[in-house]
């Protein structure tokens, strides 16, 4: 048992209800006696992007699938021995040979997996006059010529799994990952791209996803125990944040006061609160569709606020 | 306390900035027509503002001449805390030095330091006359600023000294380019470029990926509002 809960809530943002859109984000979540996943994935929502709504479930459907697989493959390579009377459990997590499998098995798995989906879907759905007639003229040209259809299905992913003997994050694309530790502070340990600015944001479709993912990975042992908590979001929570100082307000103005609910009203309490205030941030603000998942390990989270909490970590 | 009451969503903000070009060739009618535009556009910039549930409008002034000077030298300031200080005109025309003085603005080290996900600014150029100064290089190194590529830009030509074509390169076509031969026309466009940019720039806009980014939508809109109007003006 890895000692984490995991929850995922998602909420259709106030100017897309508005303009008759269905909700273009996903989450879910994934509890096995191996592990504990969430996923969160933004669909695009562009005109261009029209399936993006079925491109970010076909993301979060694959990563939890993927995960599954590579947790399970793991235990059997760690069960085997690497040299004689040596076996491989025994070995240092090895993180650079670790993030390398990350990349070629499970960003290059969910990948693959959500390219299968969409391909499977556009054979029984084709795209439909009316989709194509709001699309631009760039695109429609392409979609007709059967070139980029997976353009349509754009999404962003951020993904997280915890397991007794590691821990893990994906990224593509914008959202935030944010995790708190247990000594009270937070920290986004996976890299940042660049290239998501305002609206802009790197996709699974684009044909640099699985070098341009952008992964952390660290062990777990007695000396360096799982974080107390993992949370992903959509670009609808951190969007109404400051960018300067986004990591900062996230883990002030939202972060903690979960934390705080959490170890003051337990698990199934503040899940169903975070639903609420999904759809508070989904009506206010940016209005986005909104997302948030996380992995919590309860007993972690109460002890940190317990000792006391330190946003600014 | 519910978690929905504990956690505050900000109100985003979107800065409107106002370049403007107080040279010695605007002395006169068209530096105190500026002066009374933009005083007078304050109320219906509030009014934007107040009616905007996603976005507070906010104000940055940067005049250039012989050198830049920032009117909101604090930085961007909300529209209902914002008051017009008259300016003057006299000095060359140093276009060079406000480009990168907006380019130096134009980070989350300094002006956008507030500015949330998808609010890029707008910005509106008005000018008279030729740059004095080296600004061919200034304007290059400010059109890779990334808020600037995604800002809403329009600018006003006043008068037939001035130079559409840098005025143009600014904004990015001659489609955001207005011109103005008389001082009632120059306050009337003020006031509609000021509302109708912060109208456009402070819109949520929730795409990316497409063939056209928000920002772009927006420029676009902005720029057919514009040539609306202009082709308006011709009728009359």
């Amino acid at each position: 048992m890895n000692g984490c809960r995991a929850f995922a809530a998602t909420a259709a943002g106030g100017s897309h209800t508005r303009e008759g859109k269905e909700c273009q984000d996903h989450s879910r979540h994934d509890k096995d006696p191996l592990y504990s996943a969430a996923v969160v994935a933004d669909g695009h929502g562009s005109e261009d992007c029209f399936r993006s709504a079925k491109g970010a479930r076909f993301a979060a459907e694959s990563a939890i699938q993927v995960i599954h697989a590579f947790v399970y493959s793991e235990r059997e390579e760690r069960k085997k021995p690497s040299l004689p009377f040596f076996p491989a459990q025994y070995r240092p997590f090895d993180e650079r040979d670790f993030e390398r499998r990350l990349r070629e098995v499970v960003v290059k798995g969910i990948v693959g997996s959500w390219y299968s989906k969409v391909n499977a879907d556009i054979e029984v759905y084709p795209f439909t006059p009316e989709e194509l007639a709001g699309a631009s003229e760039k695109y429609r040209a392409r979609y007709a010529k059967r070139e980029a259809l997976h353009h349509a299905y754009g999404t962003t992913l951020i993904a997280a799994a915890v397991t007794p003997d590691y821990w893990f994050g994906i990224h593509i694309g914008d959202g935030r990952f944010t995790v708190f530790n247990r000594d009270g502070s937070f920290c986004q340990p996976v890299p940042w791209d660049e290239r998501c600015f305002l609206n802009a944001t790197t996709s699974i479709c684009d044909d640099d996803a699985i070098p341009s993912a952008r992964l952390f990975c660290r062990p777990v042992t007695a000396e360096t125990p799982a974080p107390a908590a993992i949370f992903l979001c959509s670009d609808g929570v951190d969007d109404n944040f400051s960018v300067e100082n986004n990591a900062r307000d996230l883990a002030q103005k939202v972060y903690t006061p979960i934390v705080q609910t959490f170890a003051a009203e337990g698990f199934e309490s503040t899940c169903a609160q975070i639903k609420d205030l999904c759809a508070k941030f989904a009506a206010n603000g940016k209005a986005d569709d909104t997302s948030l998942a996380g992995l919590i390990n309860m007993d972690a989270v109460q002890k940190a606020v317990e000792r006391g909490l330190n946003p600014e970590g | 306390m519910a978690l929905t009451d504990k956690v505050e969503i900000a109100r985003r903000s979107m800065v409107l900035f106002f370049v403007i070009d107080s040279s010695g060739s605007m002395d006169g009618d068209k530096i105190g027509s500026v002066n009374t535009a933009i005083q007078e556009v304050i109320p219906a910039l509030r009014e934007v503002s107040d009616e905007n549930a996603d976005a507070e409008i906010k104000v940055a002034a940067l005049e250039f001449s012989s050198g830049v000077s920032w009117i909101t030298k604090g930085g961007p300031v909300a529209v209902d805390q914002f008051t017009w200080k008259f300016i003057n005109a006299g000095g060359v025309t140093d276009f060079g030095a406000a480009c990168h003085e907006l380019n130096d603005k134009l980070s989350t080290k300094a002006f956008m330091q507030e500015a949330t996900g998808s609010y890029a600014p707008a910005i509106f150029l008005l000018s008279d006359g030729e740059p004095t100064d080296d600004w061919e290089s200034a304007l290059d190194t400010l059109r890779e600023n990334g808020w600037f590529k995604r800002a809403v830009k329009v600018a006003i030509a006043i008068g037939d000294e001035a130079n559409k074509d840098i005025l143009a390169k600014f904004t990015g076509s001659m489609e955001a380019v207005m011109e103005v031969r008389n001082i009632e026309k120059l306050k009337n466009m003020i006031k509609f470029v000021s509302v109708r940019a912060s109208q456009v720039a402070s819109k949520s806009s929730n795409v990316s990926g497409g063939a056209q980014s928000g920002e772009e939508e927006k420029q676009a809109e902005i720029n057919a509002a514009i040539q609306e109007v202009v082709s308006d003006q011709e009728d009359l």
